[in-house]
């Protein structure tokens, strides 16, 4: 029980730092972007 | 690419030649000599998050920028150090306000482009203060960074006069994509405000998979404010070519096409009219405006695309999809763009374009009925910049 816990807590931390990562690196080798523009 | 000042055998001085059609652009003198873009206009140059304390190289028609961003603020700056020749945008910043040659240290302020220091020659340097780098207007709009390019030192007009007007004022989601292309602008924006061209060109793109695309239509040009706008009078979905037989884009897994004229959506009348883009009252749904804006309406969204000159032969393709929308929506916008708008319109669908762009080699041309669009967006370039040049 343990090691799954352990198994999610890093899970969730690598998709929590990666996913921003992969998206700069997205966005800058594509020269894509998204956003809300607010007036 | 040819045009008179990059070199179109068709000018210069030589005797005409006495083939078919136009032989050259005469007719659109301004037009003619902007091969590297018009001056005296915003233009977009990167995406603002691009752009850091790290400077960054751009050419602008055909002029080098460098650009970096200071205390939240960006700066542009003449990418050419006057001493030696040396990009500016190769050095970095040694003081705070400021940016350094890296080749001998010259310093530039990055707000009036004065050389405030010589590291290598001492806090005393006679040269200090006797040495400026051109420094350019810059904003921020739309995500992105845009450089306004003078005439003549003139301060700029505000860019919101520039700017698609429904742009200014509302909120908006937006997803776009920036790409380096192959062609000279003119090429780029005329192709984008072709009446003929997305009927043939486009009909094989997976953007169009499910929807026909009309056979030919009777357009005609209409001007309202700085826009000109395609007005469709006349709808045609297939035609018997005499000797030669029956054409269509209609196919059994394509949608039905609609009856009648439409002028919003290039594929059919809308069923549900976003509020926004009703309350523009677009006469048509494909308009084009200086210095090289198309603007294609559609019923929930719009698509914009700007010609960036970047020198004769190269332009920055801008393109961008914007939706009214907020709260939830937006994330379905961006699951969209990136995952299929991204890829297919502003990917396959824009890249036929960016293909015919690269290929075109005029003038001469011999041109047909539909080039209405292109002669009525030649005679708008030529009829506002000779306004801007009087003012």
């Amino acid at each position: 029980m343990r090691s799954r816990t352990l198994a999610a807590l890093l899970a969730g931390a690598a998709l929590a730092v990666g996913t921003p990562l992969l998206w700069r690196w997205f966005a800058r080798t594509t020269n894509t972007q998204v956003h809300r523009i607010n007036q | 690419m040819t045009d008179s000042p990059d070199g179109n055998p068709a000018r210069g001085g030589r005797e005409p030649s006495r083939g078919p059609g136009r032989q050259d652009w005469s007719t659109w003198p301004h037009y003619d000599a902007a091969g590297t873009g018009f001056r005296g206009y915003w233009y977009p140059v990167t995406w603002s998050s691009h752009i850091t304390g790290t400077p960054s190289a751009f050419t602008l028609c055909g002029e080098k920028i460098a650009l970096i961003r200071d205390g939240g603020q960006v700066y542009a700056l003449h990418d050419r150090c006057p001493h030696r020749g040396v990009p500016l945008s190769q050095g970095n910043q040694q003081f705070p306000g400021t940016l350094s040659c890296p080749y001998h240290g010259w310093t530039y302020d990055l707000t009036d482009g004065r050389l405030c220091a010589v590291i290598t020659d001492g806090p005393q340097s006679p040269i200090r203060g006797k040495v400026n780098v051109q420094t350019y207007p810059v904003a921020e709009r739309m995500g992105m960074v845009w450089v306004y390019l003078p005439l003549a030192g003139e301060e700029p007009h505000p860019i919101d006069e520039q700017l698609p007007e429904e742009l200014v004022g509302n909120a908006f989601v937006l997803g776009g994509r920036i790409d380096p292309r192959a062609g000279n602008w003119r090429f780029a924006c005329e192709n984008g405000f072709d009446e003929g061209h997305a009927k043939y060109l486009h009909r094989t793109s997976l953007w169009r998979l499910f929807k026909a695309m009309p056979t030919w239509n009777v357009t005609r040009i209409v001007t309202a404010g700085r826009w000109i706008y395609r007005v469709q009078d006349e709808v045609y979905w297939d035609a018997e070519y005499p000797g030669v037989g029956r054409w269509s884009n209609k196919r059994w897994w394509k949608l039905k096409p609609p009856e009648g004229a439409f002028n919003l959506g290039n594929t059919g009348a809308p069923k549900r009219v976003d509020p926004v883009i009703e309350a523009q009252g677009f006469p048509g749904f494909a308009s084009l405006s200086m210095p090289g804006v198309l603007r294609i309406a559609y019923p929930n969204f719009i698509h914009y695309e700007f010609y960036v000159p970047v020198d004769a032969d190269h332009h920055r393709y801008v393109g961008v999809m914007v939706n009214f929308t907020e709260g939830w929506d937006t994330l379905r916008f961006y699951a969209k763009y990136l995952g299929a708008i991204r890829w297919l319109f502003h990917g396959e669908f824009s890249g036929q374009d960016a293909w015919m762009v690269d290929m075109t080699d005029a003038p001469p041309e011999r041109l047909y009925r539909p080039d209405v669009s292109l002669t009525a967006w030649r005679n708008l370039a030529e009829d506002e910049y000779a306004k801007k040049l009087g003012a």
